[in-house]
């Protein structure tokens, strides 16, 4: 027994009461008590260890919806490359930075447009689109999933804007052909390709006679002499439209 | 008991061994009992029970040598008086009326000291003690727990439990030489 807190004069005082106490405190317990309790605590011990060893199982299975959260980003990410091929397969034009991502490793996605083409598109935003923006008309129809016949399609209406507006008596449609944008010239202000004064066709007229279209060899047969498709002034391609 | 003894016990008694808990049982119930009764608890019997009920379902946590086991459990049933109390309908503190049963023989010193004061006497002057006093008292000398275990237990400062332990020594002096008991 420890004596802190009591001097050894105080301990020795009292000490016959202290040794009295220990023999006077303690009690008989009934043996039945005894009988009673003892299986009752041994299987309270055990259901006690049962679930210490239940709860210790649950501590370390707690880190795993952390690990889940981690495999499901990895399955995301992984799944990126694998959605642009998939819209590429669709006939979707990816965006410039995934293609090239993609020539980066080797692959050249579908339905993409050359490379020249898309760095076209991707630095003349700001212009009027050509007709034959293909990822324009295959994205006009999202949910159709037709691209090969939009591209066609969008090649075909290119290509018959850029024979009627050749052709045509009223000249270039405004906007139409040579990519050159609406208000806008080739040639700096105040100058014109030929000397000044003098001009390749006399004002009023076009390059070919009035009523004479300048026709593709294709078209020939179709239109009869003096009519043309579109109506004069007019081009398939809507203003403000030109070919790249 | 050794301490590897009281290892290969406690480890028993975690697997729901019935003979460690008999053995645990045993050695330490009549002295819980005793501070039970001594404190004035409603029922000691049950407030026994329920104390080692509680030293089974917890002792998957404890870790800890034999002095550090038999503190444990008196901090339980200290804890457990108190709670017995509580729903006692908050009867007053009555020490146990007809001393109790002792149990097999104490060491000869104890029982030699306790011959000569006589067990009424000593339960006489447990009940003029103030209950902190009796409660440090008992706990440091039946339950053998050091001051620092009985401050966790108690609820107090190491301090505050030294001072009790000195003022109600001075009351059991004042007692004794009051009833002419030679020092």
């Amino acid at each position: 027994m420890s004596t802190n807190g009591a001097s050894s004069n105080e301990m020795a005082e009292a000490g016959p009461f202290t040794q009295a106490l220990r023999a006077a405190v303690p009690a008989r317990v009934d043996r039945e008590l005894t009988a009673t309790i003892v299986p009752r605590l041994a299987a309270a011990a055990r259901l006690s260890t049962v679930e210490a060893e239940t709860r210790a199982v649950g501590r370390a299975q707690t880190v795993r919806p952390g690990r889940r959260a981690l495999v499901a980003v990895a399955i995301a990410v992984a799944l990126v490359p694998l959605l642009l091929a998939g819209l590429a397969v669709a006939g979707v034009t990816v965006p410039a930075p995934a293609r090239d991502a993609f020539h980066a490793v080797g692959i050249s996605l579908p339905n993409q447009p050359p490379k020249t083409e898309a760095s076209e598109a991707a630095g003349g935003k700001t212009g009027p689109r050509g007709a034959d923006d293909v990822s324009g008309a295959a994205q006009a129809k999202p949910s159709g999933g037709n691209s090969t016949a939009a591209h066609q399609h969008a090649r075909d209406q290119h290509q018959k804007a850029q024979g009627k507006a050749t052709g045509h008596g009223q000249g270039n449609a405004v906007g139409l052909n040579d990519s050159t944008p609406p208000g806008q010239s080739k040639t700096p202000p105040g100058q014109s390709k030929t000397p000044h004064g003098q001009t390749e066709t006399p004002p009023g007229q076009s390059k070919t006679p009035p009523g004479h279209a300048k026709q593709s060899p294709a078209e020939e047969t179709d239109i009869p002499p003096g009519q043309a498709k579109t109506p004069p002034g007019q081009s398939k391609t809507p203003a403000g439209q030109s070919k790249k | 008991m050794s301490e590897e003894r009281f290892s290969s016990l406690l480890a028993a008694a975690r697997a729901g061994d019935e003979g460690a808990w008999e053995e645990i049982f045993q050695e330490l119930a009549p002295t819980v009992l005793g501070y039970l009764r001594a404190n004035g608890a409603p029922d000691p019997e049950d407030v026994l029970g329920e104390t080692f009920l509680q030293v089974a379902r917890d002792i998957s946590t404890f870790d800890g040598e034999r002095g550090a086991f038999r503190s444990w459990v008196f901090t339980i049933a200290h804890h457990r008086l108190i709670d017995a109390r509580r729903h006692s309908a908050r009867r007053p503190v009555e020490l146990a009326a007809e001393p109790p049963e002792p149990r097999e023989r104490a060491d000869d010193a104890a029982e030699e000291a306790l011959a000569r004061l006589g067990r009424e006497r000593v339960q006489r002057i447990l009940g003029s003690l103030s209950e902190d006093q009796r409660v440090v008292l008992l706990l440091r000398f039946v339950g053998d727990m050091s001051v620092e275990d009985v401050a966790k237990a108690v609820g107090k400062r190491p301090g505050a439990v030294k001072a009790l332990q000195r003022r109600g020594l001075a009351a059991v002096r004042r007692l004794l030489k009051s009833a002419g008991v030679p020092q």
